[in-house]
C-alpha cells in the first residue's frame, strides 16, 4: 500500500504540474496540429516551382505543334516565355529570370534513317539536387514526346510510301507471272529492268522506315516484319538480277517463281502495315494503371499518419526528457535519496502520469485529425488506443533516457530537437528509408515513429488490423529505454562519492 | 561521527570529524561558506559515504538505512527543491505520500503543520508565488510531516530576514522541546546562542564543539567584565593594578571606547564583587559602570577562527 501510495504521489505531481501549464500542452500539441492544418489548406504541389524558357524553332518541329509543347511544358514548368531567340533565353538564366532554358533544335530537315540525332540542350543554374532531378527527369519526357512525335510523322510518311511500294508489287508480280507463263530468252533484258526498278523503289522504301533494331522487333513487330521482308525482297531481286544473268532458263523460271512468293509475302506485309495507326507503329506499348484500393489519399491525409506519430512521440520525449533533469537541477533527488523512496518507484510514477497523458493527448490529436477528413479508426478502435499507448510508453521512455545523460534542461531539450530531425530523415516521413545505407535502418529501427507511423497508415488509411510485430517493436523499444533508464538512474541515484 | 573523512581531493571535503548529537537538543553548526557544513550533513543521512572513519546514525551506517530509519529522519536540504507549479497543499501531499502516509493521515497532519508554520492562509498559493520566507517555512512543514525524531536543517534561515529567523528558530526550540533532535547548520553566527551545543567548523575541520557559554570561554579565555571609568587619566593606572590581581587572567582595552577596560576572569558574576572591593579600598575609585560583559557570537567567533589558525600554524 506504501509503494503504491509513493507511485501515485508522483503520478499526481506530474498531473497538477502538467495541468497548471496549459501553454506547454497547447504549444506541443495545438501549435504543430495548426501547422498540419496550414499545411492542408495551402499544400498545391510537390513539384518545385521550376520556371523555364522554351527555345522553339523558326520552322517547327515537324508533327508538333507549338501550343502543344507549350502545354506540355507548362504542365510541368512555369513556362515564362517561348522565344526562337536562343541567346536571349541564356540571357534570362544568366540574370536569373528563370532557372531553365530549354533548346528544341530545328529538326525541319532531319530524316529518320539519316543516322543524325538532334540534340535538345537543357541548361540550368540550380543547387537544388531535387529541382535538378526534376528538371532532367521532365527533360527526358519532353524527349520523348518530341522524339514520339518525330517517329509518328515519320510512320506516316513510311504509310503513304507504302501504299505507292505496294502498286509498284502489284505491277512487278503482274510482269513476272507473264514473263513465268511464257519465258523467252527475249523476256530477259525485261525481266531483269523490272527486277532492277523494283529494287530501287524497295531501297527508297527502306531508308524511309523509321530505324529499328532486332531487340525492338516485339516492340513494334509491324514494322520490324516490314523491315526484315523489304530487305529479304531487295535481296530477292539482286539475286534474281544475277540469275538471269548466269544461269539457264530453268533455272531463271524458278527464281522468277520464288521472287513472286516473296513479292506476295511483302504484300501481305505492306497490307498490315499501312492498315496500323502511325502511333501503335511508335510505341506499340501502352500502360494501363488500376488502383485496387480506389483513388489515393491527399498528400496532406497521406502524411497524416506520420504527423500523429511526430507528434505522440515528440510530447512523449518532452514530457520525459525534463522529468528527471529538472528534478536533478532542483537538486529533489537529494530530498529523494534521504526518504524512503525507491528509484524505480519515482521512474514508475513519473512514466505513468506522462504516458496517460501524452495518450489522452493522442487521442484528442486523433479526434482532431477527422476535421481535415482523415478516417477514423472505425474497425479497430481499441488497437488504435493500444497503437498509441504503446508509442507513447517507448517514446517517453526515450524522453527518460534523454533525461538520465542529460546534466541541464537545456540539453535535454537539444537531445530532444535531435531525435525529431532524427525521425524526420530516418523514419520514412518524407524520405522512404530504403533509400538509405544500413545504419540508418538501425537508426529507423530504433525510432518508435517507425513503427508506429506503419501501424497508423494501416488503421487509419488502410482500415487494415495491425500488425502483430509493431506491438512487439515497440514493447522491445520500451523495455529497452527504460532499462537502460533504470541503469544509469541507479549508479547516479546510489552514488555516494560526492 | 568518529574521525569521519570524506576527501574529495583538492583540499574540498571534511577530515577527522569527531561529535555526537545528544538527544532531544539542537546541535548548531556554525562556519563560513564552503567549510563542510553541507556535507557533514550529507555523510549523516547517508547521501555521501566517508573514505575514513565511522558515522553512525540510530547506531546504523547512514548508508545501509532501511525504509523505516529513513521514516525518523527529516531533512531540510539547503536550496528550495519543493514544485513552484504545486500549491503549498499539495506540496506537502506530495511530501507526505513519498513517505508512505496515507492521504487520511496527511489530511489530519497538514493542518496542524500549516498552523505550525503559520501558512494556513497560503495554503492554495503556488510555490512559485510564495515569498523566501515562506518557502523556507514550507520547507520545514514538509521536513516534519511525517513526524520525525531527527531533523536535519541545511541553513533554513539563509537570505530571510532576522524577524522571520527568530521565528524559524522559535519552532525549532518547540520541536526540541518536544523530544525532537535536530542538527541546523547556519552562516550566522548569532544563532548559536538558539542551539544546546555549537560547532564551529572551518575548512572542513571541526574546530570546538561546545554550549554558547562554553564557546564564549573558550574564544575569550574566560569570561569578561566590562569595567567603564569615570576619570579618563587613571585608565592605564586602573588597569596595571586589575593585571595585578589573583583573580584577573588579563585586561584589554577596548579600542573603540579608551575609558573601558575589559577584564577576562574565569567566572564574573563571582569575581566582580571582589574587584569592585579592591579599586575602592586600594585605589579609591568606583567605576561609572562594571558589569560581566557577554561578547556577541561575531567576535566568540572571529576569535575561534583566529585561535584554529594559531595552533594549526
Amino acid at each position: 500500500m506504501k509503494a503504491f501510495t509513493k507511485i501515485a504521489a508522483f503520478f499526481l505531481k506530474e498531473f497538477h504540474d502538467v495541468r497548471r501549464q496549459p501553454r506547454l500542452l497547447l504549444s506541443l500539441v495545438g501549435g504543430p496540429l495548426l501547422v498540419l492544418a496550414a499545411f492542408g489548406a495551402t499544400f498545391r504541389s510537390a513539384n518545385p516551382g521550376v520556371s523555364a524558357v522554351l527555345v522553339w524553332p523558326e520552322n517547327g518541329v515537324p508533327g508538333v505543334d507549338q501550343s502543344r509543347a507549350e502545354a506540355f511544358i507548362g504542365s510541368s514548368f512555369m513556362l515564362a516565355k517561348t522565344t526562337s531567340d536562343r541567346a536571349e533565353a541564356m540571357a534570362m538564366l544568366d540574370r536569373g529570370d528563370v532557372d531553365v532554358v530549354q533548346i528544341v533544335p530545328d529538326v525541319s530537315t532531319w530524316q529518320a534513317g539519316s543516322g543524325q540525332r538532334p540534340e535538345i540542350e537543357v541548361y540550368s543554374r540550380t543547387i537544388d539536387p531535387t529541382a535538378e532531378a526534376w528538371i532532367r527527369s521532365l527533360s527526358y519526357g519532353e524527349l520523348n514526346f518530341i522524339n514520339q512525335s518525330l517517329l509518328t510523322q515519320e510512320a506516316t510518311a513510311a504509310q503513304t510510301s507504302a501504299k505507292d511500294v505496294s502498286v509498284s508489287l502489284a505491277n512487278a508480280r503482274q510482269q513476272f507471272d507473264q514473263f513465268r507463263q511464257s519465258f523467252s530468252p527475249q523476256d530477259i533484258g525485261r525481266a531483269a529492268a523490272v527486277a532492277e526498278d523494283l529494287k530501287s523503289v524497295l531501297s527508297v522504301f527502306l531508308a524511309l522506315l523509321p530505324p529499328l533494331s532486332d531487340a525492338q522487333a516485339n516492340l513494334a513487330p509491324e514494322l520490324y516484319q516490314l523491315h526484315s521482308d523489304v530487305q529479304v525482297l531487295v535481296d530477292e531481286m539482286e539475286e534474281l538480277g544475277t540469275v538471269l544473268k548466269e544461269e539457264d532458263l530453268p533455272s531463271q523460271i524458278e527464281r522468277l517463281s520464288s521472287s513472286v512468293e516473296e513479292i506476295d509475302t511483302l504484300r501481305g506485309t505492306v497490307d498490315v502495315f499501312v492498315s496500323v495507326p502511325p502511333d501503335t507503329i511508335i510505341s506499340p506499348v501502352k500502360e494501363t494503371y488500376s488502383n485496387l484500393r480506389g483513388a489515393p489519399y491527399s498528400m496532406v491525409i497521406f502524411y497524416t499518419p506520420a504527423v500523429l506519430a511526430l507528434l505522440i512521440q515528440a510530447l512523449g520525449a518532452t514530457l520525459g526528457s525534463l522529468g528527471l533533469v529538472r528534478e536533478q537541477e532542483m537538486g529533489s533527488f537529494e530530498m529523494f535519496r534521504v526518504s524512503p523512496l525507491r528509484l524505480v518507484q519515482i521512474l514508475l510514477g513519473k512514466a505513468i502520469a506522462y504516458v496517460l497523458y501524452v495518450t489522452v493527448a493522442g487521442v484528442i490529436l486523433t479526434l482532431l485529425l477527422a476535421l481535415i477528413g482523415v478516417p477514423m479508426p472505425r474497425a479497430f478502435p481499441m488497437q488504435h488506443l493500444a497503437l498509441i499507448m504503446l508509442l507513447a510508453t517507448a517514446s517517453v521512455g526515450i524522453g527518460l533516457l534523454i533525461s538520465s545523460l542529460s546534466h541541464t534542461d537545456s540539453q535535454a531539450i537539444q537531445m530532444v530537437m535531435l531525435l525529431l530531425l532524427l525521425s524526420i530523415f530516418f523514419t520514412g516521413f518524407f524520405l522512404p528509408i530504403t533509400g538509405f545505407a544500413w545504419p540508418a535502418w538501425i537508426i529507423a529501427i530504433l525510432l518508435p515513429m517507425t513503427h508506429a507511423n506503419i501501424g497508423f497508415q494501416e488503421l487509419l488509411l488502410k482500415g487494415e488490423s495491425l500488425r502483430p510485430d509493431i506491438y512487439g517493436t515497440l514493447v522491445f523499444l520500451s523495455v529497452l529505454s527504460y532499462g537502460m533508464v533504470c541503469l544509469i538512474m541507479w549508479r547516479k541515484y546510489h552514488k555516494t562519492s560526492g | 561521527m568518529t574521525d569521519a573523512s570524506l576527501d574529495f581531493g583538492g583540499g574540498a571535503g571534511v577530515f577527522d570529524l569527531s561529535l555526537s548529537l545528544p538527544k532531544g537538543a539542537i546541535l548548531g553548526m556554525i562556519g563560513p561558506s564552503g567549510c563542510g557544513k553541507t556535507t557533514t550533513i550529507r555523510l549523516l543521512n547517508g547521501i555521501y559515504s566517508p573514505t575514513a572513519g565511522d558515522v553512525r546514525v540510530f547506531d546504523k551506517l547512514p548508508a545501509r538505512f532501511n525504509s523505516r530509519d529513513k521514516e525518523r529522519i527529516g531533512y531540510i536540504p539547503q536550496q528550495f527543491i519543493l514544485y513552484p507549479n504545486l500549491s503549498v497543499e499539495e506540496n506537502l501531499h506530495f511530501l507526505g505520500s513519498i513517505y508512505g502516509m496515507s492521504r487520511r493521515r496527511r489530511k489530519a497532519r497538514i493542518p496542524e503543520l500549516l498552523e505550525f508554520v503559520e501558512l494556513t492562509d497560503a495554503r492554495r498559493r503556488l510555490g512559485r508565488k510564495l515569498s523566501g520566507g515562506m518557502q523556507r517555512r514550507l520547507m520545514l512543514a514538509g521536513a516534519l510531516l511525517h513526524n520525525p525524531d531527527l531533523l536535519f536543517a541545511d541553513e533554513p534561515t539563509a537570505g530571510i530576514d532576522p524577524i522571520l529567523r527568530a521565528r524559524i528558530w522559535e519552532n525549532f526550540r518547540r520541536l526540541r522541546d518536544q523530544g525532537k533532535t535536530l542538527l541546523v547548520t547556519t552562516q550566522y553566527v548569532g544563532e548559536a546562542a538558539y542551539c544546546d551545543q555549537v560547532a564551529v567548523m572551518r575548512a572542513g575541520r571541526l574546530v570546538t564543539v561546545d554550549t554558547p557559554s562554553g564557546l564564549r570561554r573558550q574564544a575569550m579565555g574566560g569570561e569578561v567584565l566590562h569595567i567603564h571609568l569615570r576619570e579618563r587619566s587613571r585608565v592605564a593606572e586602573v588597569q596595571h593594578f586589575l593585571d595585578g590581581l589573583p583573580q584577573v587572567k588579563r585586561t584589554e582595552r577596548t579600542p573603540d571606547n579608551p575609558d573601558r577596560i575589559q577584564v577576562f576572569v574565569d567566572k564574573a558574576g563571582r569575581t566582580l564583587p571582589a574587584i569592585l572591593i579592591a579599586l575602592k579600598d586600594q585605589k579609591g575609585i568606583t567605576p561609572i559602570v562594571a558589569e560581566p560583559f557577554l561578547p556577541p557570537f561575531d567576535e566568540v567567533f572571529v576569535r575561534l577562527i583566529q585561535n584554529a589558525e594559531v595552533v594549526q600554524a
